[in-house]
């Protein structure tokens, strides 16, 4: 737990330097920083989640893919969605909303199989009822 | 002497005397195994079918628990991006529905084919059993009230049947597809179709059993207490119009009357636990995965997403109408044949 109170504390100094900071591009380094930091933090804290994850994984024998393509699509998510409060946040409102769109197009992307397998099996259930 | 004769001659033929063999029709192949081995005693039998019925659930056990792991496994990686309020939220929220809606439609699918099954051979069976114990009641002397009793349950087997396997079940198909669609989508309307088709499921199987009740107790109430006075009126004729030996043909006759009531009883007996052999095994099947998706639906509500753990109670819900579905025309059957069992008076 010591990790999180540095890095709430990391964050805190951050905005305060934000504000105090005239320069805009610097503000927008700092930021961007200690976005970064904060994530990286937020990751470690959830390797044991994956691991726990991996273990029901074989525990259960679910069909290969399935978790690690939500696992994927979180990711890309969780990318997505940062990279786009930090655009807005540094004015490029656009820029922003445009990232949110290539994190949504890229998990429809990465969810095709999914949906195949999913329309494949609707079929094998319409054709027994 | 010639009358006399002619008079004893007549009363032979008035009593209800029957040379039939009745016996109860054979279980089913695949309740073969559920059935106990003494089919004589009731309260042992049931205890048998209910043991050997408790002992194959395990391996439902294990696939449930196997699927109830996956869901929570998906849900947790769906919620990591709750705190988001963006639309890649939504977007990882209609990939966590495909992959959820997969792993159980697979495990739903497998339980509604058996619920249908259940059903069939349930109604199959009630169609063999209903013309035994016909014949056993009219053998015992009520004729109207077998007739009367044969022909409700004969038209509520076959509707009831008809029901759950051409409407219901389709139904329940359609339930969860809205559910699913509700749970990606978020859409109001979906919801309240939703809730539309369980309401109209529950209605339809509680207003069929309710109507089939009334009609059995008022059936049996009516038509019984008519048997059984013609039953009364043609003992005290035989004893008091035929010399001599009207007493000793009158005991006999009740005589006659016991035997058959006794291999009604035995043949509506094997009936019951042939009944309960075939639908216990089902019921229990699909009330261990019910339970265990009502428990992962609680589980996941704590760190999950409201649609995603709404879809998860529609899944619930899914088990919990094929249950009643089985369970209604289980008590269809069971309910005509202590009818029958109830005979005269």
């Amino acid at each position: 737990m010591d990790l999180f109170w540095k890095a709430s504390a990391a964050g805190l100094i951050a905005t305060v330097l934000v504000m105090t900071l005239g320069k805009r591009d610097i503000s927008l380094a700092l930021m961007m920083a200690a976005c970064c930091m904060i994530a990286a933090v937020g990751i470690t804290y959830l390797e044991p989640v994956m691991d726990l994850l991996r273990q029901l994984e074989e525990m259960i024998q679910m069909e290969q893919g399935l978790l690690s393509v939500l696992l994927k699509a979180a990711g890309i998510g969780a990318v997505a969605e940062i990279s786009s409060i930090i655009c807005t946040d540094g004015g490029a409102g656009s820029l922003g909303k445009t990232l949110q769109f290539l994190g949504s197009a890229a998990i429809l992307c990465l969810s095709v199989p999914l949906f195949q397998s999913l329309l494949s099996l609707i079929q094998e259930i319409l054709g027994q009822v | 002497m010639k009358t006399f004769v002619v008079i004893l001659l007549f009363f032979t033929l008035a009593l209800p005397a029957s040379a039939l063999s009745l016996e109860a029709p054979t279980v089913p192949e695949s309740a073969q195994e559920q059935m106990p081995e003494d089919t004589q005693s009731f309260s042992d039998g049931i205890q048998e079918v209910l043991k050997k019925a408790l002992m194959t659930i395990r391996p439902d056990l294990k696939e449930a628990c196997t699927v109830s792991l996956s869901v929570v496994a998906s849900v947790m990686l769906v919620s990591i991006l709750q705190t988001f309020p963006g639309s890649v939220r939504t977007t990882l929220n209609l990939a966590g529905t495909a992959v959820i809606s997969s792993v159980l439609l697979l495990n739903t699918n497998s339980m509604i084919r058996l619920g249908s099954e259940t059903v069939r051979q349930l109604s199959d069976y009630g169609k063999l059993l209903y013309p035994v114990m016909t014949a056993a009641v009219a053998a015992q002397g009520g004729v109207s009230s077998s007739a009367a009793l044969y022909t409700g349950t004969a038209v509520f087997d076959a509707v009831l049947g008809s029901l759950i396997l051409k409407i219901l079940v389709p139904a329940v198909y359609l339930f969860l597809a809205l559910g699913a669609a509700h749970s990606a989508v978020g859409e109001d309307m979906l919801k309240k179709m939703r809730d539309l088709i369980k309401s109209a499921v529950s209605w339809c199987l509680k207003t069929l059993l309710i109507v089939f009740t009334t009609y059995m107790s008022i059936t049996g109430v009516v038509s019984g207490t008519t048997d059984a006075a013609a039953l009364k009126a043609t003992r005290v004729t035989i004893s008091s119009v035929v010399p001599v030996v009207g007493g000793i043909l009158s005991d006999a006759s009740e005589a006659v009357l016991i035997s058959a009531g006794v291999m009604k009883n035995a043949a509506g007996i094997y009936g019951i636990l042939a009944v309960l052999a075939l639908f216990l095994e089902p019921f229990l099947r699909i009330g261990t995965h019910y339970l265990i998706l009502k428990a992962t639906a609680a589980i996941c509500s704590i760190f999950g997403g409201q649609g995603t753990t709404g879809m998860i109670e529609d899944f619930s819900t899914a088990m919990g109408m094929l249950l009643g579905m089985t369970g209604a025309m289980c008590l269809l059957v069971l309910i005509s044949t202590v009818c029958f069992m109830k005979g005269v008076g």
